[in-house]
């Protein structure tokens, strides 16, 4: 049997306890053992986005965050979002201006996008591309969802 | 008289969208069932061989590994709808590299991935062949030797004719032709494709799989495990993290049941990206050698095209090969058509379905060719292709129906002002520098289900009332993630009266919905819809007549909307639902429970027609492509949700420009290995790769369909490669042939034509 190592980290801004392999990433404790689904598995290689939560205040693929690195963090999923029942103006966004199809990339790409306007809230359209830049979506071809994160932003046309 | 239409129309947001932003949909990856196991397959290292021997003993024995499974319990040979059994279960050989060998179910995926390292396989290794042209040779090495069925690796083979092709060459004044080649391409879900089955202890099987089909699926399984249909339950979660065919009819349910079954547990298998990419069905590659005849004044006489399709190892694509035909007949008036077209077996991954699938390969060769054609005469290539275009009216040779509606023409109209259109060259690569812009365009239609008069495509339906007056609504088929629930809920609420909010859609299980066929082939809002349109307008009646009992007013002389019965004319003074269900008279006798079914037969053909026109910037020192506008103007009947029809049409078009620019999926030319089975290195475009994106939706509403609906989940896709490639074309005169159009590929046609 592999040694466990215990780990303390801030999900959603609570203190949790976790027992890791040394091999497990983030992703895998957030999904496998804190039960927060919300952050997807789409490659594993940090290629795709759908893993993506906020880490001491940046967006980063969880797939490749070692568990034992999270040790001390603070991190964000997609579940923090939503508070008293309301929808966070991201959330909201996504759903007016369609930007959700299979919904497969929207935890990723909205936690990517709320990276983005916590450190920088009024972002070109460039910047907003950018940010989503390691965010893959098949379905939506990434217009409406660039319209959503520029309508939260208050750029929109 | 015109239907006065308030929820069909409307754009509405996605039913779902708000479990979506919050991560709270549940994907099958995201189930967990009480002493669930995992499963790995073990994938051969081949691309041809058979298994002289096997030995698990070494994995069985390691901690944690419940069950190990290989051909000798998996060599189940039955009749599924498609395609070839071997690929569904685990034979004793091997066809391409990626093959099932054998699989573990294990108490994480970690012990399971370790036990594949431990299962000791004897492979006698067989000449294997990975080009469609050496496969059909005699001498080559033979895929599939078991089915005497096939001639050697040709599977298909099919000649369609209409009228002389050899008297319409003839007749030409220029006969212009071609020879164009597609690639392997992989539908790129994002959510890879996932499975779980559990057994109770009577023997009866539940399956949860993110597929495109739910009822086929369970027949599959019920032929297979020689059990009755009401002893597999199978479901398709609610939500699908995208299909765009690549979840039709995936390939490894057979092996997980069986672990399962064998393990006395349920059994979870989640496809790594690697195995999506490689193992998964692809697009096939495709051969088109084309060749065209016009007159002088662009009328089109004689086509003829031969096509070789790549069907890989196992052959779901291979109706491809015949299907294809149709593409030839669907668009432009031409009397002499020869089809002749090949599906090739090869060791390489296998096909399948994919967005407009049958239609995207051969509408590149064609658009192309009738591109290069108008300018090679001196027309404009966008009236060269209405001159020839059908209208209302002709018949389509394909299945010798009318066309009842087209939005051609206003498609073209309004495509070439958005584009911009009298900017292109006039002369394809005359203009000079070393960046250089240019404008193409091509059209496309598509219909897959009925392309024959003797397919059938049917939908289902059935509505639930509760005493409150909500509704559910039950369908066979699922949602991939493109809005078939608010579809359907649209249509349902429109037809009954009813709002929208207050219909839930249950879909996809084979134990509580009724038959449905697939979310595939733009079938849905026509089929299903039509049944959910039926059923809704009987639930209707039945209120209405309830209500006519109690208010004592004629049934002709109510209406319902939002809710409410009321006399025509009278709004505001009228009956809800829940008024109508609580009334003692109705609810004493149970007449408020009201259940009603339809059932569908899509009465013709209704093909959409649309256009696709793109602006690019090209290199021509470095080979690099820009693309920097894209216009789909698409003729799509009504747009039930307009803003999930733009939706459809801006998705189509990151795939149809990565279809055009970047997507392949590489093999190793000696081993049939995989050489790009990543993001990193198959290159899907992203949010900065995209070009301004302009989307026209065309409404010629059609007679003959549910509200006037054309299917468009997979449109515009189709013309998107050839729009991009014939804008290269007349940015540099250079005549690519060869999908993707990479730097390579574009060097090499720039120096032809300096060459010429
Ligand atoms: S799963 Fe982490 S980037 Fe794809
Ligand atoms: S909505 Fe399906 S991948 Fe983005």
């Amino acid at each position: 049997m592999v040694e466990k190592m215990r780990i303390v980290l801030r999900v959603n801004g609570e203190p949790r306890e976790v027992y890791v392999e040394p091999g497990w990433t983030l992703l895998r404790v957030l999904r496998e053992d804190l039960g927060l689904t919300g952050a997807k598995h789409g490659c594993g290689n940090g290629e795709c986005g759908a893993c993506t939560v906020i880490m001491d205040g940046k967006a980063v693929p969880s797939c490749l965050v070692l568990a034992a690195s999270a040790q001390g963090k603070e991190i964000e999923t997609i579940e923090s979002l939503q508070t008293g029942g309301e929808h966070h103006p991201l959330q909201r966004a996504f759903i007016e201006h369609g930007a959700v199809q299979c919904g497969f990339c929207t935890p990723g790409m909205i936690m990517s996008a709320k990276a983005l306007l916590d450190g920088n809230p009024d972002p070109s359209e460039e910047e907003v591309r950018e940010a989503l830049q390691g965010n893959l979506c098949r379905c939506t071809g990434y217009k409406k969802i660039v319209e959503a994160v520029m309508s939260v932003s208050g750029r929109e046309g | 008289m015109v239907e006065e239409l308030t929820i069909v129309g409307r754009s509405v947001a996605m039913k779902g969208s708000g479990e979506k932003v919050t991560g709270t949909a549940e994907y099958t990856v995201d189930m967990k069932l009480p002493g669930m196991l995992y499963a790995k397959i073990l994938r051969s290292p081949h691309a041809h061989a058979n298994i002289r021997g096997i030995d698990t003993s070494r994995a069985e024995a390691l901690p944690g590994v419940r069950a190990v499974i290989t051909h000798e319990e998996a060599k189940i040979l039955y009749k599924v709808t498609h395609g070839s059994a071997r690929e569904y279960g685990i034979d004793d050989r091997v066809r391409y590299h990626g093959d099932k060998v054998a699989a573990v179910a294990a108490v994480s995926e970690e012990v399971a991935e370790e036990a594949l390292g431990f299962i000791d396989v004897d492979y006698e290794v067989l000449p294997a062949v990975f080009d469609m042209e050496e496969a059909m040779r005699a001498d080559a090495p033979v895929v599939h030797p078991e089915r005497d069925d096939v001639d050697g690796n040709i599977l298909e083979h099919s000649v369609q004719e209409w009228g002389d092709v050899e008297k319409g060459f003839k007749e030409a004044d220029h006969v212009f032709e071609n020879r164009f080649t597609t690639q392997r391409v992989c539908h790129s879900a994002l959510e890879p494709h996932a499975m779980v089955a559990s057994w109770d202890g009577d023997g009866n099987l539940t399956m949860w799989s993110s597929e495109q089909t739910a009822f086929m699926i369970r027949d599959s399984l019920a032929e297979a495990f020689q059990m009755p249909r009401s002893k597999i339950r199978f479901i398709v979660p609610p939500h699908v993290g995208g299909g765009f065919g690549g979840k039709y009819e995936s390939a490894e349910k057979i092996v997980v049941a069986l672990l399962a079954r064998k393990a006395g547990r349920p059994v979870m298998l989640r496809l790594s990206r690697e195995e999506v990419f490689h193992t998964t069905r692809t697009r096939s590659p495709c051969i088109f050698e084309t060749k065209t005849g016009v007159k002088e004044d662009g009328t089109l006489v004689a086509r003829e095209v031969r096509a070789i399709v790549d069907v890989g190892a196992y052959a779901w694509g291979a109706i491809m090969a015949s299907r294809a035909a149709s593409y030839m007949t669907l668009l432009y008036r031409c009397p002499n058509i020869r089809y002749v077209g090949y599906g090739v077996y090869t060791n390489t991954p296998p096909s399948g379905a994919m967005r407009g699938f049958t239609s995207t390969p051969i509408h590149y060769a064609m658009e192309s060719e009738l591109e290069e054609i108008a300018y090679a005469i001196g027309m404009d290539p966008t009236e060269f292709r209405l001159k020839n275009a059908l209208n209302v009216g002709d018949i389509i040779p394909i299945n010798s129906k009318p066309v009842t509606s087209s939005g051609l023409r206003e498609a073209v109209i309004k495509g070439r002002e958005a584009i911009g259109w009298e900017r292109r060259q006039r002369v394809p690569g005359s203009e000079g520098g070393v960046k250089r812009r240019g404008i193409g365009m091509a059209c496309y239609s598509h219909y897959a289900p009925m392309l024959k008069s003797t397919e059938r495509s049917v939908g289902n339906a059935v509505l639930k009332i509760n005493v409150d007056g909500s509704f559910h609504l039950l369908l066979g088929v699922p949602d991939i993630g493109q809005g078939l629930r608010t579809i359907m809920a649209q249509i349902a609420a429109e037809a009954l009266g009813g709002r929208l909010d207050e219909i839930s859609v249950t879909l996809a299980d084979t134990s509580v919905t009724p038959w449905g066929t697939t979310t595939a082939a733009s079938r849905s809002t026509q089929e299903t819809g039509g049944a959910v349109k039926m059923a809704a307008g009987r639930m209707k009646g039945r209120l209405l007549e309830l209500a006519s009992d109690i208010m004592g007013i004629p049934v002709e002389r109510l209406d319902a909307k939002d809710g409410v019965v009321f006399a025509k004319g009278v709004p505001e003074q009228g009956l809800t639902f829940k008024d109508i269900l609580n009334h003692p008279d109705v609810f004493q006798s149970g007449e408020n429970v009201i259940v009603t079914k339809a059932t569908y037969n899509v009465p013709t053909f209704i093909p959409p027609y649309g256009t696709a026109f793109a602006d690019v910037e090209v290199d021509t020192e470095t080979g690099q492509v820009r693309v920097l506008k894209m216009v789909a103007a698409s003729d799509v009947g009504r747009a039930i949700n307009p803003q999930s029809v733009e939706g459809q049409l801006e998705g189509g078009m990151q795939m149809g420009i990565g279809y055009a620019l970047t997507e392949v999926l590489r093999l190793h030319p000696e081993t049939g290995a995989p050489l790009n089975n990543s993001f990193m290195d198959y290159k899907v475009l992203r949010a900065g790769d995209m070009p301004e994106m302009e989307v026209i939706i065309v409404e010629p509403v059609d007679p003959n369909s549910v509200y006037g609906t054309k299917g468009i989940g997979e449109m515009s896709v189709i013309p998107m490669a050839p729009a991009v490639r014939n804008a290269i074309y007349n940015a540099t005169g250079a005549r690519v042939h060869d999908l993707p159009i990479t730097p390579e590929v574009l060097l090499k046609a720039l120096r032809e034509k300096e060459k010429c």
